[in-house]
């Protein structure tokens, strides 16, 4: 319904044509009132002890580590989202350093998921010597000690900003890539704006910022871990 | 889907997901390389029009769809060209609009350059190309590149290799710090080599798993020939002989700066562009010649041709019809693009609105073809119930016939028409779009004017027109086809509508020439067989002892080795347990200590099902298998060295003799044991012995050998005591310390582990 939803126009339009044409093709849709969203409501239970399970073997071998983080609006996701970058952000980043370069794991990455409502902070890693699955789990653990011991270099720093502004600055050279952001803001903040600031509040995280989310959100007893082991070769 | 495939989607899907801090790289491709061959077929449109029924008939007070697009040209960019002097063509595009800069280098070395041999050997080295120079490891050229978020790939396609970087405009120089290194004094590390080979391997594996990439492949074979590049496909064979030294010698042929376009794009300053390339490229110099270009002369159409490649048990038909296309300079090529939309394009297009009327709505399909710059392939592509394959054929064949017979109508050809054009404007947005589209203009010698005026050729055809370019391109009545599926389901159904086909399995390999030449059933070798066998059957203990073992335990001490050119040489210990019961039943428990703990793991395979299992200290877990693993678990039952000596007795297996040949010194006779079904295996007997040396046979998409020596007595049979079995990378050597024939088998090693 309208009060549910975000209409977008990017492109070479001007506003007098946009409002003519959205009140042509929408307009004549019924005005209701906002739907709840019994979401918003829940409120997530927070993990008290580390969980695991082992599920059947794949192809290859999977270790997934999940963390509850917050939703889309707290002041803590930009740090969580740059200390993704730090650790699994392709080569050069801690994880993939430490597992694919190592042979340990052929891929390996960090990613924040960020939503309207709690999220989730994940690291992956895919391998294929079921000898190797404890020393990848431990692998992953030991990461974010590393971590929390030291916080991430200058240098780590400077390159999670550079790759956050490029990607960025990827995403809103189309039309379609401007849109999406607007929209994404929309749904995820409430504000179609909040994408603009965005980027500054990521480029101005600290290393005492990314010290604090560690050890609030990725610690032992908060994380859930699937593992997949590896199959018949 | 794999396993693999699906864990691989979640992951992009999770990381996909939010407003994300990740970059996404851009990785532009070059038209053509048959991407509309292994493109999956488009879901048809969701136009209401489900069934002969039209839920939106008769309704009134719908919105009016918008009129259709007026073509006009471009607003393109002003293009400047030249030339560096060490030859390399240059082709730029200002844009200040945009913060990013893309730079992007094509080289003319792709797949149509490689032998039917060394097929794939354009991807290994555009794999291995960004892994170090002379001057810089790749830890180095990825540190010039990080520190500004920049990123580079490198790929290969049909015509070209393709070296693309993107960056923001305030930081584009890493780009030219790193391209003219990497395409001059790449150092191709062996383990980057290797590395490269095993990648191309498993993807060349994996394409053959996928029933839709499997239906493109055999497409690609049967309409192109053995004799035709086309037709040819990378393998596990192919990539195996792909060594470092033709990397080094097909980097020498083709990469040189004569032979290249190099194209950018984005926030650049024009003026000063020259002066910056010119430098950027100094260390890259001309040298040589221009390596020429192999052609191959297109196949002469005849009659229709039809291969059906059998998977047993799939529900789906995956279906491929075409012919040759056209070139990218054809006068057609507009038309053609025209009358595609119309078939086989987007929404609402005559294919997808037929087709949903074909197999309950459940068939889907779409057509596209190749943009080369000599004659590619046009294709139909489509995915239906197997019980509705033929149906779905022709109503393709339908199809295609009527769009040649009549011109579509004036709204239908501007709906077609807006729609490319639609579709052509959001492939020119960004830096890299932009870029890659005068790169791929540059190639294939056309003027940048032909994208400034690509929707005015568009708005120009006419109904007639496109009739007679899909009379003219389109061969209803001798097309090549292609359908993967259940050939117990498929094949009735095109014999029914007089189609006539052969028929592979889809284990076979693709081309004719990759599949071994059935062994010739002379007589004489029929009887030297039979006679090897009785006397190998004697040597090992009689038939009827082999008959008579109903159960088998055979323990040893195995050492393995795995070489993987990722993480090297793995080396594993283990005490392996195989427990065997007639006819159908086989266990294998293997112990290994991992990290100080005590872990057993193996395989069981109780008649038509298996499972695998894993203990470790107090854990433990179990997984059914699928069905092709249940399916090489019996394959492997039925090699075993014992019992295979008894395989030439069953109904419809049949046992030749080949020429004599030496096993590690050892004169041996060899004969041939196929199944009915074709699957088969090469043993070698001793000849003062007659006993098993050798096996060899293919394993899904490698080769296997499996050696004996050490033969000792055991309950009155000859067994092998040292077995070394090599698969692929992988190595298993055996040493046998127990045997026990006929012992009681508890059945509960055969129980199904409850979830």
């Amino acid at each position: 319904m309208p009060s549910n939803a975000l209409l977008v126009v990017v492109g070479d339009v001007d506003k007098a044509t946009v409002d003519k044409s959205a009140k042509a093709y929408f307009g004549g849709l019924a005005k209701t009132p906002v739907p709840e969203h019994p979401a918003a409501k829940q409120v997530e239970p927070q993990p008290t002890k580390a969980r695991r399970k082992q599920i059947d073997s794949g192809q290859v071998g999977l270790v997934l580590r999940g963390y509850p983080i917050p939703e889309a609006t707290h002041k803590d996701i930009y740090a969580l989202q740059v200390l993704s970058i730090v650790l699994g952000s392709g080569p050069g980043s801690r994880l993939v350093d430490t597992l694919s370069k190592a042979g340990l794991a052929r891929q390996a990455g960090a990613t924040a998921i960020v939503r309207e409502h709690p999220g989730l902070f994940l690291l992956y890693a895919a391998f294929d010597n079921g000898a190797n699955g404890d020393k990848v789990e431990k692998s992953l653990f030991d990461q974010i000690k590393a971590l929390a011991a030291k916080p991430p270099t200058a240098a780590e720093l400077r390159k999670a900003r550079a790759l956050i502004l490029a990607d960025f600055s990827s995403r809103i050279e189309s039309a379609e890539g401007l849109a999406g952001q607007v929209g994404m803001s929309w749904v995820l903040t409430g504000d179609p704006t909040q994408f603009t600031r965005d980027i500054a509040q990521l480029e101005a995280v600290t290393g005492a910022d990314i010290a604090h989310v560690i050890s609030t959100y990725l610690t032992p007893e908060r994380s859930i871990t699937v593992v997949s082991p590896p199959g018949k070769r | 889907m794999t396993r693999l495939a699906k864990a691989s989607i979640v992951l992009l899907a999770l990381a996909a997901c939010g407003p994300g801090a990740k970059t996404s790289p851009v990785i532009p491709t070059l038209p053509g390389d048959g991407s509309a061959n292994t493109a999956a077929p488009k879901a048809p449109a969701d136009n209401g029009n489900k069934g002969a029924d039209d839920p939106w008939a008769g309704r009134e007070g719908l919105i009016d769809a918008p009129p259709p697009i007026i073509p006009r040209a471009l607003d393109l960019p002003r293009v400047d060209a030249f030339t560096l002097p060490n030859g390399l063509k240059v082709v730029a595009v200002e844009m200040h609009q945009t913060p990013m800069v893309s730079v992007q280098l094509a080289v003319r070395a792709g797949r149509v350059d490689a032998t039917r041999d060394k097929m794939g050997i354009e991807q290994v080295v555009a794999r291995a190309l960004l892994a170090g120079t002379s001057h810089r490891t790749a830890d180095q050229l990825t540190a010039v590149l990080d520190p500004v978020g920049a990123a580079i790939h490198a790929q290969s396609s049909y015509e070209n290799t393709l070296i693309s970087c993107q960056a923001r405009a305030d930081s584009w120089q890493a780009c030219l710090d790193v391209i003219p290194d990497v395409v001059a004094h790449p150092s191709f590390p062996k383990d980057a080599v290797d590395a490269a080979r095993l990648e191309l391997a498993q993807a060349a594996a994996a394409r053959r798993k996928d029933p839709s990439q499997l239906a493109a492949l055999h497409f690609q074979n049967l309409l192109w020939g053995d004799a035709h590049v086309r037709g040819w496909a990378a393998s596990q064979r192919t990539v195996d002989s792909i060594t470092r030294k033709d990397v080094v010698a097909w980097h020498k042929k083709y990469f040189v700066p004569q032979n290249a376009v190099l194209a950018v794009a984005g926030n650049i300053d024009g003026k000063r562009l020259e002066a910056r390339l010119r430098r950027a490229f100094r260390t890259w110099r001309k040298r040589g010649r221009v390596p020429a270009r192999k052609t191959y002369k297109v196949p002469d159409r005849q009659r229709l041709r039809a291969r059906v490649v059998d998977w047993p048990g799939m529900q789906v038909a995956y279906i491929r019809v075409g012919n040759e296309g056209l070139k990218h300079t054809d006068p057609d090529f507009y038309k053609a693009v025209v009358f595609n939309e119309i078939l086989g394009g987007d929404v609402g297009s005559r294919l997808s609105r037929r087709l949903a009327q074909t197999g309950g709505g459940q068939a889907q399909g779409s057509s596209g073809f190749d943009r080369n710059f000599d004659v590619g392939l046009y294709v139909v592509s489509a995915a239906a119930p197997a019980a509705d394959a033929a149906a779905t054929v022709r109503a393709i064949l339908h199809e295609m016939k009527a769009l040649g017979d009549a011109p579509p109508s004036q709204s239908e050809l501007a709906l077609a028409v807006t729609h490319a054009i639609g579709q052509y404007l959001l492939s020119m947005e960004t830096s890299a779009e932009l870029g890659n589209a005068v790169l791929a203009a540059a190639l294939h010698g056309m003027k940048a004017d032909s994208l400034r005026d690509y929707p005015l050729a568009l708005g120009k055809v006419t109904p007639e027109q496109a009739k007679a370019a899909a009379a003219r391109i389109l061969d209803p009545l001798a097309p090549a086809m292609v359908i993967v599926g259940d050939a117990k389901k498929i094949g009735p159904q095109l014999t029914a509508i007089g189609i006539s086909f052969d028929t592979v399995k889809h284990s076979d390999p693709v081309g004719g020439w990759e599949r071994a030449p059935k062994p010739e059933h002379s007589k004489e070798a029929v009887a030297k067989a039979s006679k090897i066998l009785a006397k190998a059957l004697e040597a090992k203990g009689g038939a009827a002892a082999l008959r008579g073992m109903k159960t088998m335990i055979l323990e040893g001490d195995a050492k393995g080795v795995i070489r993987d050119p990722k993480s090297g040489t793995q080396k594993f210990t283990a005490h392996v347990r195989r427990t065997f019961v007639t006819p159908d039943h086989m266990r294998r428990d293997i112990a290994r200590d991992v990290g100080g703990q005590k872990a057993v793991s193996g395989i069981v395979l109780a008649g038509n099902q298996a499972w695998a299992f894993e203990q470790r200290g107090n854990k433990q877990g179990a997984g059914e298998l699928p069905a092709e693993l249940v399916e090489a678990l019996k394959q492997q039952l039925w090699r075993d060295p014992g019992r295979i000596l008894l395989r030439h007795l069953d109904k419809g297996t049949t046992a030749v003799a080949l020429p004599d040949q030496k096993v590690e010194g050892h004169p041996c006779y060899v004969v041939q044991v196929r199944r009915a079904d074709g699957l088969a295996s090469t043993l070698f007997f001793d000849k003062k012995t007659y006993l098993l040396r050798r096996q060899s046979y293919r394993s899904e998409d490698s080769s296997a050998v499996e050696t004996y020596d050490d033969y000792k007595t055991v309950g009155g049979l000859a067994v092998a005591h040292h077995r070394v079995t090599t698969e692929g990378p992988t190595q298993f050597d055996m040493t046998i310390t127990n045997v026990k024939f006929n012992v009681n088998v508890p059945a509960s090693l055969f129980e199904k582990p409850k979830k």
